[in-house]
């Protein structure tokens, strides 16, 4: 197993600088000049070019991704050319709020979707498995700005049920995290019930659950110990995948209900061009990316002994 | 089955439980409660170089000026200064008394943590840390050349620096800072003398900005880089708490000294020349007059980047003011007037025209638009009134001086712009004509094509540009548009690689000169004057206004300044925005501006009245009505 570990992580190498490539070149194309941000309307050449010299703008491009290879290696992106403040600090700082909102809401989906998916699976073709399929690719089709600003107006404005924008760290979060978990929990559910339905559907349909059910156990028994365990597979790998996604956040649910987290962080960086903030988030979600992507492989052949690493 | 209906239901049931809509969970005391719309970016003066950061370290800090709350056009008033200083005959030499007894604020950095008396010295520092070249300040522009000595010494910290590092060694964050400028000078613990290179007579508008805030080198010492999220000044409110991604809380300083709120009624020297004292009273602006500062326990201002969380925050009460944004504008001031739900309410409307112009700069050193007339034509086509009706939604005034109403030097003439506003074609088209372009086509026979720039992708954004092709349409010019990022178009700009750009500017202070100064040939690019104008008598005349104090001879000499500009056409004023600010009825003794922050010190509120209407506007499936 650990030789097909190190195989993965070397073999993941040349992704690793394609990416860094990508964002320095779509940086470098897109973004504009950081220094005009910085120095603004009223400039002399000197200033900028002062500037540009301590933010390494003035390297050449092959040396400013020599850097920047060497700032992934090192887990060191400097400051952030918007508040001069370490990108490590406001990494740690923000990893809090997003997880407080995303774990709790990445659990509760999950319980919920697989639930579900057993439930409508087992009564598959009648009313209740029509409603939630329809139900779930309703939720796909519609905008999660529209979940937002709908629910947020509905549940905080009209029915005064929960905050309408805020933070507070610690237990009390919870208070604030309730909506946008809410709205994160109905965004993953419509994703994932019609994934899972299909695996659990799969399964039902089996030998050993027929003979399980000639065998009188009960279907409370069949679903939960049999089909469940069999499932797990794809479930678990498909819930893998999801995890970095979970750090570096939901940029939209933290900008419209104030989590100060990872992702309203990215946001503001991308608006202003902060380029040593957007290489990090973007270095650290491909690192977690390949990460997870190996853990879901290893966890695959742990689950099914069918299955050998090579 | 009986498993799968009761853990959703317990679970909606603690969820919901343990839900309430106050986003201000134990709070005590009298805080006034606001909503700022972007990311401040530093604390630290050098650093204050947006509004945001500006009206944080407005409540922190102090200068040796302060903006009066109230007074309008704007005056300024002592803040850290004892009274007006002594100017010299020539205007360069300018001595400050400071007053006596000014402490800083409380804070670890200083022996024992009580805050040391401010002195002299504390603002020699503090222009100097502001010149330095290792702290970048945007703001460096204000005082670039303008005090004696100050330039060389920049110049000679930076090579200073480079040495160092060329040596292989490491430069100290400040490095040099104790060496002498000529031109700033403490004369005792509590004279400063600044001596200018010349008359500069924006001065002391400068110094009542941000960036010249007086700071105690202990902090910056103590604190280093972090200096910029811990601030200790000597203003009447410090911090509490800041994160800089989502709040900043204020609390009241202890030890501030005593200062009131101007008093015109009971103190005649609070009467300032020119203020229309009684009227503001008359509008109950002036219910706090008199009474001590601070008039609250602290503030509480959140980052709320979003305008739907923004606009039903106010309207819950959780915010005490707010510029609504332009989707709730409808909502909140339907046909120009306040909304019978919140003159119900009590919400009260100031509407107050913005310190800057929107404008369409042309590039007149581009080939095709160094011919006036075509600049002239196009002034012309253009529906300023449509624009106002349909693209602000009626939120703007015409804009037919590139010098706000309010300002000195505005002039109400523009010869290539119809009185209301409206597009005057035929005009256009002779001109277009007398440019060498009749019917919009060039001698080849082809079609004349302009390229219009604009920054950001917003619907705004992209409205004006469809306007602006399609008013240049009717006079026979075709009007490419192109998108850029912010960043994009000023690196354009600089390169004078644009033909017309969609631009607007906010006065850093209330003197024409700032605006004026875009249009000075020696500022053209990769200077700030993005239209690179080059007019010798407007040159002329600015060279003579910048050794000139506020007068009636400089006011005339701006209206020169701004008719040569209405003449030649390097910009088209477009508008002059309005802006409409909602007022909780709990709020006292507000007189809303953009161009200075300070005014929010002056605000208090009936913390009773709030309560009550809180919570009658937030009764759970209450619907929000009182």
């Amino acid at each position: 197993m650990i030789g097909f570990v190190v195989k993965r992580l070397l073999y993941n190498i040349p992704v690793l600088l394609g990416v860094a490539l990508i964002t320095m070149l779509l940086f470098n194309v897109a973004a504009g000049d950081p220094v005009s941000i910085k120095l603004g309307k009223i400039a002399k050449e000197g200033q900028r070019k002062a500037l540009a010299k301590k933010m390494g703008l003035d390297k050449s491009l092959v040396a400013q991704y020599g850097d920047f290879l060497v700032q992934t290696v090192t887990l060191d992106f400097g400051d952030s050319w918007n508040d001069n403040t370490p990108v490590r600090k406001i990494f740690f700082r923000g990893v809090g709020p997003t997880l407080s909102l995303s774990i709790p809401a990445f659990l509760a989906g999950a319980f919920l979707s697989i639930a579900l998916a057993l439930l409508v699976a087992f009564h598959r073709g009648g009313w209740l498995d029509r409603f939630m399929t329809m139900g779930a690719i309703a939720g796909i089709s519609i905008s999660s700005l529209v979940y937002i600003l709908v629910l947020q107006w509905l549940l905080a404005d009209r029915f005064k049920l929960f905050p309408i924008w805020g933070y507070e760290y610690g237990l009390g979060a919870f208070r604030f995290v309730a909506l946008p978990m809410l709205i994160w929990v109905l965004l993953s559910v419509g994703q994932d019930l019609r994934y899972f339905r299909t695996v659990a559907l799969e399964e039902i349909g089996r030998d050993y659950v027929r003979t399980a059910r000639s065998k009188g156990l009960s279907e409370n028994r069949i679903l939960f110990k049999h089909v469940l365990r069999n499932c797990s597979i794809p479930i678990i790998t498909r819930l893998v995948i999801t995890v970095p996604f979970l750090i570096t956040g939901s940029f939209l649910l933290e900008i419209f209900f104030g989590i100060p987290g990872l992702g309203s962080t990215l946001y503001t960086a991308i608006q202003n061009s902060d380029f040593p903030i957007i290489k990090a988030f973007t270095m650290l979600g491909t690192v977690m990316f390949i990460l997870f992507n190996i853990l879901s492989d290893v966890l695959y052949a742990y689950f099914d002994p069918r299955i050998r690493l090579s | 089955m009986r498993l799968y209906c009761s853990i959703p239901a317990l679970s909606l049931f603690l969820f919901l439980g343990a839900c309430s809509p106050n986003p201000y969970p134990g709070e005590k005391g009298k805080i006034l409660h606001m909503g700022l719309l972007a990311l401040p970016k530093s604390l630290d003066p050098p650093g204050v170089e947006d509004m945001y950061s500006g009206i944080i370290a407005s409540q922190v800090y102090e200068g040796l000026f302060q903006y009066h709350p109230y007074a309008r056009p704007f005056k300024l008033m002592p803040a850290l200064a004892k009274s007006w200083p002594k100017v010299s005959k020539d205007g360069k030499t300018i001595t400050f008394e400071l007053k006596k007894g000014v402490h800083f604020q409380d804070d670890p950095c200083f022996l024992g943590g009580k805050g040391r008396e401010v002195v002299a010295q504390d603002f020699v520092y503090c222009f100097k840390r502001f010149a330095h070249p290792s702290v970048q300040s945007k703001g460096w522009w204000v005082l670039d050349g303008k005090i004696l000595g100050l330039n060389d010494w920049r110049k000679a910290r930076s090579l200073e620096i480079a040495d160092l590092r060329r040596e292989g060694k490491n430069p100290k964050d400040l490095q040099g800072i104790e060496n002498h400028v000529k031109g700033l000078e403490a004369l005792g613990p509590h004279t400063l003398r600044i001596r200018l290179t010349q008359t500069y007579p924006q001065i002391f508008w400068v110094l009542a900005m941000p960036y010249l805030s007086v700071y105690p080198h202990e902090a910056v010492e103590k604190y280093g880089d972090e200096f910029r999220n811990h601030p200790v000044g000597t203003g009447p409110f410090m911090v509490k708490s800041f994160n800089p991604v989502y709040r900043v809380i204020l609390k009241k300083n202890p030890t501030y000294r005593e200062v009131h709120v101007p008093d015109p009624r009971n103190r005649p020297e609070d009467r300032l020349p020119g203020w229309d004292w009684e009227a503001d009273e008359k509008a109950g602006i002036l219910v706090n007059a008199g009474k001590p500062l601070p008039l609250v326990d602290g503030m509480e201002m959140r980052f709320i980047l979003e305008d739907q969380p923004r606009w039903l925050y106010f309207k819950s009460g959780y915010l005490d003011f707010l510029i609504p944004p332009k989707d709730n504008m409808d909502e909140a001031i339907p046909a120009g007037k306040l909304s019978p739900e919140f003159v119900k309410r009590g919400v009260t409307l100031e509407t107050i025209v913005e310190t800057g112009t929107v404008y369409t700069c042309l590039n007149t050193e581009d080939p095709i638009l160094r011919n006036v007339n075509l600049r002239r034509a196009i002034s012309l086509a253009l529906d300023h009134r449509w624009m106002i009706k349909n693209l602000y939604a009626g939120q703007a005034l015409l804009a037919k001086c590139l010098i706000p109403p309010m300002i000195s030097g505005f002039i109400d003439y523009h010869p290539y712009m119809k009185s209301d506003g409206s597009a005057w074609v035929e005009k256009a088209k002779e001109y277009l004509k007398k440019a060498g372009y009749p019917g919009g086509l060039r001698k080849d026979g082809k079609r004349l094509t302009l390229t219009y720039e604009s920054a950001g992708a917003s619907a705004t954004q992209m409205q004006f540009a469809s306007r602006f092709a399609q008013d240049l349409r009717r006079i026979g010019i075709r009007v490419e548009r192109v998108v850029n990022t912010f960043p994009q178009m000023i690196g354009k700009m600089r390169k004078k690689q644009f033909q017309i750009a969609g631009l607007a500017w906010g006065f850093d202070y209330p003197d024409a000169q700032n605006i004026l100064q875009l249009l000075y040939g020696p500022n053209a690019s990769p200077g700030p004057g993005a239209a690179n104008f080059h007019n010798a008598r407007f040159d002329r005349l600015y060279r003579k206004a910048m050794l000139m104090m506020d007068s009636p001879e400089r006011t005339k000499v701006y209206q020169e300044m701004a008719k040569i500009v209405a003449e030649e056409v390097p910009w088209v004023p477009r508008v002059h925005r309005l802006r409409r600010v909602l007022r909780q009825p709990w709020l006292k003794g507000m007189k809303y501006t953009q161009v200075n922050y300070q005014f929010w010190r002056y605000l208090d509120l009936d913390l009773a009245l709030r309560r009550k209407k809180v919570l009658a506007w937030n009764r759970v499936f209450g619907g929000g009505k009182e």
